[in-house]
């Protein structure tokens, strides 16, 4: 009886040591898989930091294109009109050129 | 928790990836957008030079036109001025108490003048001013006689007058809003010459005085017609005989234009109406004077000899 006592609180104390291993092993399996998820969580933190201001970067460069873009029609439609007036400054000179010659006459 | 861990690992992980693509894609498009952006900053750089070349061109084109324009509508006024008389009744020394009958006679004309008026005459007289603005509204020509009309001061030198000419000017403008660019030198320019001489040692600054003149922009112009309306002698039939008879003589020159120079005096306000019509009578139109239109020096030189 005494053995049997014995051998149910070994066995009881046996059980009691494997649960005790089994939770710090479930304890270590949990904060790798811990570790892993916060890893992951701060590398897409800083992937998400990184492709706002990547993102940002395009803005800006979309809105530098825009600009030289907007600026090149500009200056595009300054240059026309430019050579249209050239056109008619120096056509409108050649008939001036005409009118004077004959009144000189 | 582990289902948890995994699960924010995996939605980490799916996250990482679409940015990646994300980043990856931007990336892409910065490196196309700064292409184009060079590609049309390269194009405006064309353009600019282009522009830039163009811009003295039409400007020197613009200024020939201008130039060739006032040349041709000078010519035509001359041509004009060979068939068609023309009197320009010109009134110096004012404003004076009389500007305003003048401006009343010559509005019930409907006859146009020109005033070369004196600084000293208008600058503090209220009266003055008003008549300034009545020449100018009414659709007159205001031209710069002098700010003081005193040859000892003004003909010593060319710094001397341009010291003179500067101060009306600038009243002038202050005024009107603009600067007349007529000018009668007080005297006219053959006396003026024999002042230049006698206060300035020299007829070298005659000859400055006018080349600058020019170079400013000025155009001078005397009369060939004198009333002589500033001699109380010469009375307010006197008048009107000069002026007609000066007048008649012109018909008979190539250029059938009369200059004819008055002042705002009593007798020539009483005067006017008759000058008017006797010259109408010659057959006479009345115009102002104007840059580009005709141009009477007593002394046609306008560099030294």
């Amino acid at each position: 009886m005494r053995q049997r006592s014995y051998v149910k609180a070994s066995s009881r104390s046996t059980s009691s040591y494997y649960s005790e291993k089994e939770k710090r092993g479930r304890k270590a399996v949990n904060a790798v898989f811990a570790v892993i998820a916060l890893i992951a969580v701060a590398v897409a933190a800083v992937l998400f930091f990184k492709y706002r201001d990547i993102n940002l970067q395009r803005e800006e460069a979309a809105g530098r294109l825009a600009v030289a873009k907007e600026e090149t029609e500009q200056l595009n439609d300054k240059r026309r009109a430019m050579n249209t007036e050239l056109e008619n400054l120096t056509s409108e000179l050649d008939k001036l050129r005409i009118e004077y010659d004959s009144l000189s006459d | 928790m582990r289902f948890l861990c995994v699960l924010l690992t995996f939605l980490a992980i799916v996250l990482s990836i679409f940015l990646g693509f994300g980043m990856y894609n931007d990336s892409k498009d910065i490196e196309r957008f700064d292409k184009e952006t060079a590609v049309f900053e390269e194009q405006s750089g064309l353009y600019r030079a282009e522009i830039n070349e163009l811009t003295p061109k039409i400007s020197a084109l613009s200024e020939e036109k201008a130039s060739l324009k006032a040349e041709i509508d000078a010519i035509k006024r001359r041509i004009i001025y060979k068939t068609q008389p023309t009197a320009f009744l010109t009134f110096d020394d004012g404003t004076s108490g009389n500007t305003n009958q003048i401006l009343n006679i010559l509005k019930e004309n409907n006859i146009k003048a020109t005033f070369f008026v004196v600084g000293t005459q208008i600058e503090n007289s209220k009266a003055g001013q008003e008549a300034i603005k009545r020449i100018v509204e009414e659709g007159h020509v205001l031209a710069i006689h002098a700010y003081e009309h005193e040859y000892s001061k003004i003909y010593t030198s060319k710094e001397a007058y341009f010291e003179d000419f500067d101060k009306i000017t600038a009243l002038l403008k202050e005024m009107t809003g603009y600067t007349p660019k007529i000018v009668r030198l007080p005297s006219g320019t053959a006396t003026a010459r024999s002042f230049c001489e006698r206060y300035g040692g020299s007829t070298d600054v005659y000859y400055d005085i006018v080349s600058e003149l020019y170079a400013r922009g000025y155009t001078v112009i005397d009369w060939n017609v004198d009333t002589e309306d500033w001699n109380t002698a010469t009375g307010v039939s006197g008048i009107i005989d000069r002026a007609v008879s000066g007048a008649k003589a012109r018909l008979s020159k190539e250029y059938k234009a009369a200059v004819i120079l008055m002042h705002d005096t009593a007798d020539t306000v009483k005067a006017l109406q008759g000058v008017i019509d006797g010259v109408k009578d010659l057959g006479m139109g009345f115009e102002v004077l104007v840059q580009g239109g005709y141009v009477t020096r007593q002394i046609a030189e306008t560099e030294k000899p």
